[in-house]
């Protein structure tokens, strides 16, 4: 991590095991969480002329419609509100499974105690790879449609990647 | 339209798109504390972009620190926490130190949400986002990553643009604010502090018309209890906190809880609050300062 605020994190573990002389301390980026996950996608329901969004403006589909691009109909957020200007499709988050913040929240929380007991070698303590998917130490948080609810109980692949502070 | 997202919004979103969850906190990889003319300038260029105001000012600002010291970061408080504040507060580039203050009880404020932080890098990759420049959302965006800066949000907004560059696209076509000649000033009165444009809520609420309500209560965070509801949508209302960077939307009886980049306070009997949030609220989307007065673009 670079930044001090944390680029992007949703939340922050210190602790004994991270050289840190202190009890573990999880702090939650009410900041970042926020952000990350935008404001519910509106259907404002009307077509949209001459719409472009940044993200999508790489994959030459100019709609962005529930945090995906697309090439056609409507869009998120219509942002209308100059008179000689076409309607524009404004960006939505990217919650787009509509996750409750008490989900979300369990989710960052769920994922932060992980770290307050597991040793940090290798990738921060975090589980990578396709069969650690579904475990709340994998190391992104996507806002899926059904967040991970366990540390790996289901997954031999992935117990195996526990390790606690030696 | 209220709920429409400005891009400096958006770009604050993207850059959290599925982020990494939760580094755990590594002391040694910090970049060092920039000096504080340059800290300044850093701090000046955050609440340039979190006030949806000049990205083009931000990014110069970032890029002349850039220039001179390199990668820096540098955090603050609130200036408003200095005055208020009963003993003195811990240096708030020492992250553990505010972590420490606030498990001891500290100053009965939340310090560690008080406590902003920047680098020079990420505001110029941020301002980059804004600005829809391809070119340089990837050299800055190569250079975080770099620096250790591993986050997944950062890797896709980088990929993104190096797609749209591989098409023969530079530049987003990035939305400048309308004719200025149409804007109005409004009859308001307040204050800049840390770079933000502050203002007293009850009269913001007349001039922009906004339902405001402040009432003593001591179960809330500073003894009031603010709420601010809109003309337009009776269902929601906001509620405030002092001291708190955090807004409580109630909708329906539901609530969800939204961050504020600047907490409101109270002094002197005022309870000044950021302009952007309730221009936004109040569906303005274009707005600057100039000639001592808040100009504002008409709906």
């Amino acid at each position: 991590m670079i930044d001090p605020q944390g680029e992007g994190a949703y939340g922050v573990t210190y602790g004994p095991i991270w050289g840190n002389p202190t009890a573990p301390i999880i702090e939650i980026d009410l900041e970042n969480i926020d952000e990350g996950l935008g404001l519910p996608c509106d259907d404002c329901n009307r077509p949209a002329n001459r719409a472009t969004c940044w993200w999508c403006v790489g994959r030459q589909q100019p709609f962005q419609h529930r945090g995906h691009c697309q090439t056609f109909l409507y869009c998120c957020d219509c942002d209308n509100d100059h008179p000689n200007d076409e309607q524009q499709c404004g960006e939505c988050g990217w919650n787009i499974h509509n996750l409750s913040q008490l989900q979300v929240l369990t989710w960052v929380v769920g994922h932060e105690l992980g770290h307050t007991v597991l040793w940090h070698q290798p990738n921060g303590g975090h589980h990578s790879g396709a069969t650690t998917y579904d475990c709340l130490i994998w190391q992104w948080v996507d806002w899926r449609v059904n967040p991970p609810t366990e540390f790996c109980a289901q997954n031999p692949g992935c117990q195996t990647r526990w390790k606690l502070n030696p | 339209m209220t709920r429409r997202l400005c891009i400096t919004c958006w770009a604050a979103g993207v850059l959290t798109l599925m982020a990494l969850a939760s580094p755990p906190m590594r002391f040694d990889r910090l970049p060092p504390v920039a000096p504080k003319e340059a800290a300044e300038k850093l701090k000046q260029a955050q609440a340039l972009l979190e006030q949806g105001l000049s990205p083009e000012l931000a990014y110069r600002l970032a890029y002349e620190v850039y220039q001179k010291h390199g990668v820096v970061r540098t955090a603050w408080f609130p200036l408003w926490l200095y005055r208020q504040a009963k003993r003195p507060l811990p240096d708030p580039n020492d992250r553990l130190a505010v972590i420490g203050s606030v498990v001891e009880g500290g100053h009965g404020l939340p310090l560690s949400m008080l406590r902003k932080g920047a680098t020079s890098i990420g505001l110029l990759f941020r301002a980059s986002c804004v600005l829809g420049n391809y070119e340089e959302i990837v050299k800055w965006g190569e250079m975080l990553i770099q620096a250790g800066n591993e986050s997944y949000s950062i890797l896709k907004t980088v990929e993104s643009a190096r797609l749209a560059l591989a098409q023969g696209i530079k530049q987003y076509p990035y939305r400048r604010s309308s004719n200025r000649h149409t804007w109005r000033p409004l009859p308001l009165k307040f204050r800049e502090e840390d770079y933000f444009i502050l203002v007293p809520l009850d009269q913001a609420c007349t001039v922009l018309g906004l339902g405001c309500t402040i009432q003593p209560n001591l179960k809330m965070a500073g003894g009031k209890g603010i709420r601010v509801t809109k003309p337009d949508a009776p269902n929601i209302v906001y509620r405030l906190f002092l001291g708190r960077p955090v807004v409580e939307r109630l909708e329906s009886g539901r609530g969800h809880t939204e961050t504020l980049a600047y907490a409101p306070y109270e002094e002197g009997g005022v309870v000044w609050v950021p302009f952007y949030w309730l221009a936004k609220q109040a569906g303005i989307r274009w707005w600057e300062v100039r000639s001592g007065k808040i100009y504002v673009a008409p709906k």
